[in-house]
């Protein structure tokens, strides 16, 4: 049986900083674009 | 992760042994199942879906049989831990081969305990509001005046009789100056500066001469701009902020006569004219317009014919223009509230029927959004039970010097943070009552299926309903997940079977397509798509 985890439910602190960081690279990377980090950055209000 | 070691044997002998090891598990209380349908019928597969794991696999009954069966002995203990037969031998010993089991484990759909759930649920918390902090774009709200030259019927800030005069130039000029010491702007391209209300673009000389050093003042530091218009008076304004301002958001919320009804000028005027002038001129001068139209059941079957006037006015060939509905919000306890997720059935059958109501984009129903992103990335949102950016790096500034955390509660001074003139003053401990607010300390959170995404709900009208801020204002997350689900079935059966996308399936008798792409596609060669956390 693999240990690895298939989500970030069920990663440990270590295994959880790693993936960050690597979604961190991605947004300061060629997919930076894509990467638009919560739906607070396209939220819109009302008037 | 439950580990183990076991001596070599049988085949059997390891699944006796996996088996026992997740018959101590509990099924996440994330877990969230929708049957998938095709062309109207149900089949026989399920959407197991988890907003905690960001995990959503194809499964068929026998799956969902077998997590009803852990709940129901994780709940009533009918299986004292460590008293099992081996697997499949009787109705309380089978419940999953070992390598479904495990596959499910380690896709967040099973722990260990509820208090292993708990547990991971607050260091995920912890994680991801600490990654947001770092990595998302720093909102600043700067309202020049709480005055507004329409009368709409749902406005919040007309139900706390908001009014004021126009921040003075001298207080702006300090506003920029001690920004810095408020929000982050050490990153000026990070940082978006939204011009609010009231209504900034009325047409009183002084005013309009302030809104434009506000975005002067904006370009200077190198920030994105956006203003937030009712609309009457941006065409006339549009001369004097083009090029000064990226994004121009408005509202219309139906045809002319609808739209004037429900957004009046003081004299029951025409508001929608002036409106639509607007669109055109900011349209011509370049502006990215962002329509907003507000909506509930009264405008709702009136939007078909909004569609038809963007159309002839040449709004929907423009790449700059983009339509979405949001839901009217209920900000008045005393009245009723029509379910958000009740509309969200109304607005999806309006556009099974009428093809025009296409050109509004959902992204208001925030499971479509989700959905729609993870179709486009394979990844869920990635936020973990806080709802907004009031919890993460929002600060909005008023005319009077006063700090709030959150675009609603501004004006309103018992909801203030501290203030910015004469100096910056911040009281940390109402700011932590915002920064810090989060599903799992909100006890009719607890177990909802939905906590980890939706994170609680809108914090203000959680203290407009319930008077204080440590209370569910649930909305319609899940049924959006839903209805997302459901009309994509065909999607999701397809990407399964292929395993080329982040669908697993899985049936009680094995893993048929297994998921392993922790970024979804973002690490794909080509192809991807913006998240939307995202």
């Amino acid at each position: 049986m693999s240990e690895k985890p298939l989500s970030i439910a069920k990663m440990n602190e270590k295994e959880l900083e790693s993936y960050i960081a690597q979604v961190k690279k991605f947004s300061q990377g060629e997919q930076a674009a894509a990467i638009r980090i919560c739906e607070c950055c396209i939220k819109v209000e009302a008037d | 992760m439950v580990t183990f070691r076991f001596a070599a044997g049988t085949a059997e002998h390891f699944v006796s042994v996996v088996w026992r090891v997740f018959e101590m598990t509990v099924p996440s209380a994330s877990n969230f199942v929708v049957p998938l349908r095709s062309n109207g019928n149900d089949t026989s597969f399920f959407a197991l879906f988890n907003p905690l794991a960001g995990s959503i696999e194809v499964v068929d009954q026998g799956v969902v049989d077998g997590l009803a069966a852990l709940d129901h002995r994780s709940r009533s203990g009918l299986v004292p831990l460590g008293r099992r037969g081996p697997a499949g031998s009787d109705g309380q010993g089978t419940v999953f081969s070992g390598a479904v089991g495990d596959y499910l484990s380690r896709r967040g759909y099973l722990f260990a305990s509820r208090e292993e759930e708990r547990e991971q649920s607050r260091r995920l918390y912890e994680a991801m509001i600490e990654f947001h902090r770092s990595s998302a774009d720093q909102p600043i709200l700067i309202i020049p005046t709480y005055n507004c030259n329409l009368r709409c019927s749902y406005c919040w800030q007309r139900l706390y009789h908001m009014d004021s005069p126009l921040i003075s130039s001298e207080m702006l000029e300090h506003f920029f100056r001690v920004l810095p010491e408020v929000a982050d702007t050490s990153r000026p391209e990070k940082v978006n500066l939204t011009v609010f209300g009231g209504e900034p673009l009325q047409e009183e000389p002084e005013q309009q001469r302030r809104v434009v050093q506000i975005l002067e003042r904006a370009r200077e530091e190198g920030f994105g701009t956006s203003v937030v218009t009712n609309g009457v008076g941006l065409e006339a304004a549009v001369p004097r902020i083009a090029g000064l301002c990226d994004v121009i958001q408005m509202t219309l919320d139906g045809p002319p006569d609808v739209h004037s009804k429900r957004r009046p000028l003081p004299r029951r005027g025409d508001s929608f004219a002036a409106g639509a002038r607007g669109i055109t001129a900011a349209l011509e001068a370049g502006l990215l317009v962002r329509v907003r139209v507000n909506t509930d059941p009264r405008n709702l079957p009136r939007l078909p014919e909004l569609a038809d006037v963007a159309r002839q006015l040449g709004w929907l060939d423009s790449p700059r223009f983009r339509f979405h509905l949001a839901p009217v919000k209920n900000h008045n306890p005393r009245k009723p509230t029509y379910p958000e997720s009740q509309l969200l059935l109304d607005v999806l059958d309006l556009r099974r029927r009428d093809a025009r109501m296409e050109v509004f984009d959902l992204s208001g129903f925030s499971g479509i959004k989700y959905f729609n992103a993870f179709k486009k990335s394979g990844l869920f949102s990635l936020h973990r039970f806080f709802s907004c950016e009031a919890q993460i790096n929002f600060w909005a500034f008023d005319l009077h010097g006063d700090v709030y955390p959150c675009w609603d509660s501004c004006g309103l001074p018992q909801l203030a943070v501290g203030r910015f003139h004469p100096e910056v003053e911040l009281d940390a401990d109402k700011l932590a009552l915002w920064r810090r607010r989060n599903a799992l300390d909100i006890d009719g959170c607890g177990g909802c299926s939905a906590a980890a995404h939706c994170g609680g709900g809108c914090q203000f009208i959680a203290h407009e309903h319930k008077e204080r801020f440590d209370a569910p204002a649930c909305d319609g997350l899940m049924e959006g997940y839903r209805q997302a689900f459901q009309a994509d079935s065909e999607w999701l059966l397809e990407r399964a079977r292929a395993g080329d996308h982040a669908v697993g399936f899985v049936t009680r008798e094995g893993v048929v397509t297994a998921v392993d792409r922790p970024f979804g596609l973002i690490e794909e060669p080509a192809g991807f798509e913006p998240i939307a956390c995202g």
